[in-house]
């Protein structure tokens, strides 16, 4: 085992959003910052192959480490009184044929820029409202700060990624526009806007981290709706060519890939190194004055539950709380057939976004809101071959004369709820499978309680109802949480709050006891807001967290 | 990037550099076909132990013709001039559970043309042929049949319409990259007659 001394003002552990914005907030700042990510760096003109036949053969490009290995508990008992809330496709009829939720997946990358590589880009502000469900419905917890506190990092943020959008919202008020004007809506959520109209719903331009046109040097979008394979034009407002391109340009940011963290290392008093290992097991220890962690809702607990300290079983777990309180993506998805052309392959994945019942109280006596977009992207129905097996039925020459009628005809409608807390939902350590350094693995337990199977149910029928009132005849598909586990947002393993008893960080995702210590990711949402996008948010809070570091090494007080 | 893709990506990279007649292969393109091959080494090996020889596929005709049924010829071509039989085969090579249903899938084919009209599947006018997928497709879900026809027809779709040849009268199905779709705001162009 080699290790190595280094001393850095910062170190920040994982790339994605939360870490990326951290690492330019502090490196802009006049810090130095190491930032160690376990994945590999993605070239957006090599990698990702949008240009080639093959495009629709693969989701997003795997690489060595490109995804964290964790394991789901077994989850759930499916019953009858739900069964409306089952995944099914017209041609492969019920997707879960078990009558037990499937543990499928914690949707991530791992690589330098993290899951921003492969997100729709959509850039939300919370919904102010979603900031206080303890003292207004008794659920979750409240945020210990309020949506004006933020709403200056909203900005920051908004002006390094680029976000379009429209400047009209009651639950997100703005102090300035958007740093770029709204994209116009593709003419498949045009067709979804006129029945949206029908029902007397609105349907506003989504605010999106892609840029309508050139900005800061990256062209504008093309339109080709498959931002969740990677962009290649750099258009899309991911990590690596926002937040991290800017860290880099001020020579303070040492970006160091391949490097997974194993342990962080504290005296009585402070953080006082990290260890962390390289692709090839050799292992590095490297110091700072502060550290901050941000590997998502699944991974941050994790390190910080294998990072034991002499008094406390886990770093920064005087709470109890690190790991607890685990909220994952509660979402649904209806797809029909229109019976005319529509050309669904064309435009954003979600240009367009009915904030309706994103209130907390928004939807009839259900607490936490939703939201509902275009989703013909999220579910995948781009191309022919999705086209062929999911879409047109049978075989032979009729198979190939509907292929020809109803390619592109596919109108998606996608919901994304409040998940609320509860104690069946965590992340925990599993002692029984270990990675390669011999470090028991992250493992997610999850239950849906009937709050949120009932919000569910609200969010299917309402993506049937906006389906049917679009012109669509016939549904083929429709998937959704109910059964499946698939989860891309995650919040709330690290939650924080005002009452060091009752969170893991404060205000500022600063650990009650380690002062040097942060966390800059969704773990330390309180609640999940109403079905918003979570990267603005985390973005907002890792710079307000970097700047108050600043300030307080500024003050000699880190 | 799961091992079979790796496989279609490989054949795709050896034909793009083909196809694109270069004389002069560079030093990172010929690393790569050089990894390629010793993929396909590796594979072979797989498939000697489970004793099944590559490119052997016990009844490759019944499955060349069941292919076609699925994806026959017209205005694009048929599965076999695009060479989905070998994509399936090569699958089979290498996974043997894959290898035991397509086999099975074949005799049950052939056994229902048999209690039909007494001979192979192969040789059966298309309409029979039809007839006897159609009862694959709408049989029980758990049964040998249905189970070969879902994870066959997959497969085949999978390889064959990621073909440009396939996709001719499919408007706005070519790669999403580099054009894009600057007319997304607009009605798309409807199809010519020729493709109706």
């Amino acid at each position: 085992m080699s290790i190595k001394d280094k001393q850095f003002d910062a170190i920040v552990i994982g790339s994605g959003g939360g870490g990326a914005a951290a690492a330019w907030g502090l490196a802009y700042k006049g810090l130095s910052v190491l930032l160690l990510e376990a994945g590999q760096r993605f070239d957006p003109y090599q990698d990702y192959r949008l240009s080639t036949a093959q495009w629709e053969q693969s989701a997003f490009p795997e690489k060595s480490k490109s995804k964290s290995f964790y394991r789901i508990a077994e989850l759930q008992k499916l019953t009858r009184q739900w069964g409306s809330l089952r995944s099914w496709n017209h041609i492969s009829g019920p997707m879960i044929k078990d009558d037990r939720r499937l543990g499928w997946k914690y949707s991530h990358v791992r690589g330098l820029g993290g899951s921003t590589l492969h997100f729709t880009g959509e850039a939300h502000r919370l919904n102010k409202a979603a900031m206080q469900m303890h003292s207004r419905f008794g659920v979750a917890a409240d945020w210990p700060l309020q949506y004006q506190d933020l709403e200056i990092w909203y900005q920051l943020a908004e002006l390094i990624v680029g976000v379009s959008g429209s400047d009209v919202d009651p639950h997100r008020p703005r102090k300035r526009p958007h740093p770029l004007p709204p994209h116009s809506a593709s003419f498949a959520s045009q067709t979804v806007q006129q029945g949206l109209e029908k029902l007397g719903l609105s349907w506003t331009p989504n605010s999106l981290a892609v840029l309508p046109k050139a900005y800061d040097g990256r062209p504008g979008c093309n339109y080709c709706n498959n931002c969740n394979r990677g962009c290649p034009r750099k258009d899309k407002g991911s990590a690596d060519v926002t937040f991290l391109h800017k860290a880099e340009k001020t020579e303070r940011c040492d970006i160091q890939t391949g490097k997974t963290v194993l342990n962080i290392e504290s005296d009585a008093n402070k953080i006082t190194a990290v260890v962390y290992a390289d692709e090839q097991g050799n292992r590095y220890r490297s110091s700072a004055k502060t550290v901050i962690v941000a590997c998502g809702a699944v991974q941050t607990p994790r390190l910080l539950l294998l990072s034991n300290t002499v008094q406390q079983e886990g770093l920064a777990n005087e709470s109890g709380l690190v790991g607890k309180n685990f909220m994952e993506t509660l979402f649904w998805v209806s797809s029909g057939l229109h019976p005319h052309s529509i050309g669904s392959q064309r435009g954003l994945p979600s240009d367009s976004i009915c904030w309706d019942y994103n209130s907390p109280d928004a939807i009839k006596n259900i607490i936490g809101g939703c939201r509902f977009t275009l989703a013909t992207a999220e579910a995948d129905l781009l191309g022919p071959i999705n086209y062929a097996q999911r879409v047109v039925k049978g075989f032979g020459r009729q198979h190939k004369a509907d292929m020809r009628k109803q390619y592109g005809n596919v109108l998606s409608v996608g919901s994304i709820g409040e998940c609320l807390p509860h104690t069946d939902s965590y992340i925990g350590l599993d002692p029984d499978h270990l990675d390669e350094h011999g470090l028991p693995l992250a493992k997610i337990h999850s239950r849906l309680d009937t709050l949120a199977l009932n919000r569910m149910r609200f969010m299917a029928d309402k993506c049937r109802e906006i389906l049917q009132a679009s012109g669509v005849t016939q549904l083929i598909e429709e998937y959704g949480s109910y059964d499946t586990f698939n989860s891309t947002h995650v919040f709330g393993t690290c939650r924080m709050g005002a009452d060091p008893q009752q969170s893991v960080v404060n205000a500022n995702c600063q650990s009650h006891r380690w002062k040097n210590l942060f966390i800059v990711d969704a773990s330390v949402f309180p609640s999940s807001g109403g079905g918003e996008s979570p990267s603005l948010t985390i973005q907002a809070l890792a710079i307000r967290s970097a700047f108050f570091i600043a300030e307080q090494m500024k003050r000699k007080q880190l | 990037m799961n091992r079979h893709t790796v496989i279609i990506a490989a054949f795709s990279y050896i034909e793009e550099v083909y196809s694109k007649k270069m004389n002069i292969i560079n030093r990172r393109a010929f690393l790569k076909l050089l990894s390629f091959c010793g993929l396909a080494l590796v594979r072979r090996s797989e498939a000697a132990k489970i004793g099944y020889s590559a490119g052997k596929f016990p009844d490759r005709q019944t499955l060349s013709i069941y292919l076609d049924t699925l994806i026959p010829a017209d205005i694009t071509p048929s599965a076999t001039e695009l060479k989905i039989d070998e994509l399936l085969t090569l699958k089979a090579d290498r996974n043997r559970a894959y290898a035991t249903l397509l086999t099975q899938g074949c005799n049950w084919l052939d056994q229902q043309a048999r209690n039909r009209s007494q001979q192979s599947f192969k040789l059966l006018p298309e309409n029979e042929r039809i007839a006897i997928i159609a009862s694959a497709e709408s049989g029980d879900p758990r049964s040998l049949a249905s189970r070969f026809y879902f994870a066959s027809r997959n497969d085949a779709f999978f390889h064959y319409y990621a073909h440009p040849k396939s996709q001719t009268c499919l408007t706005n199905a070519g790669t999403p990259q580099p054009l894009g779709y600057p007319d997304h705001n607009k009605a798309p162009q409807e199809n010519t007659t020729q493709c109706l």
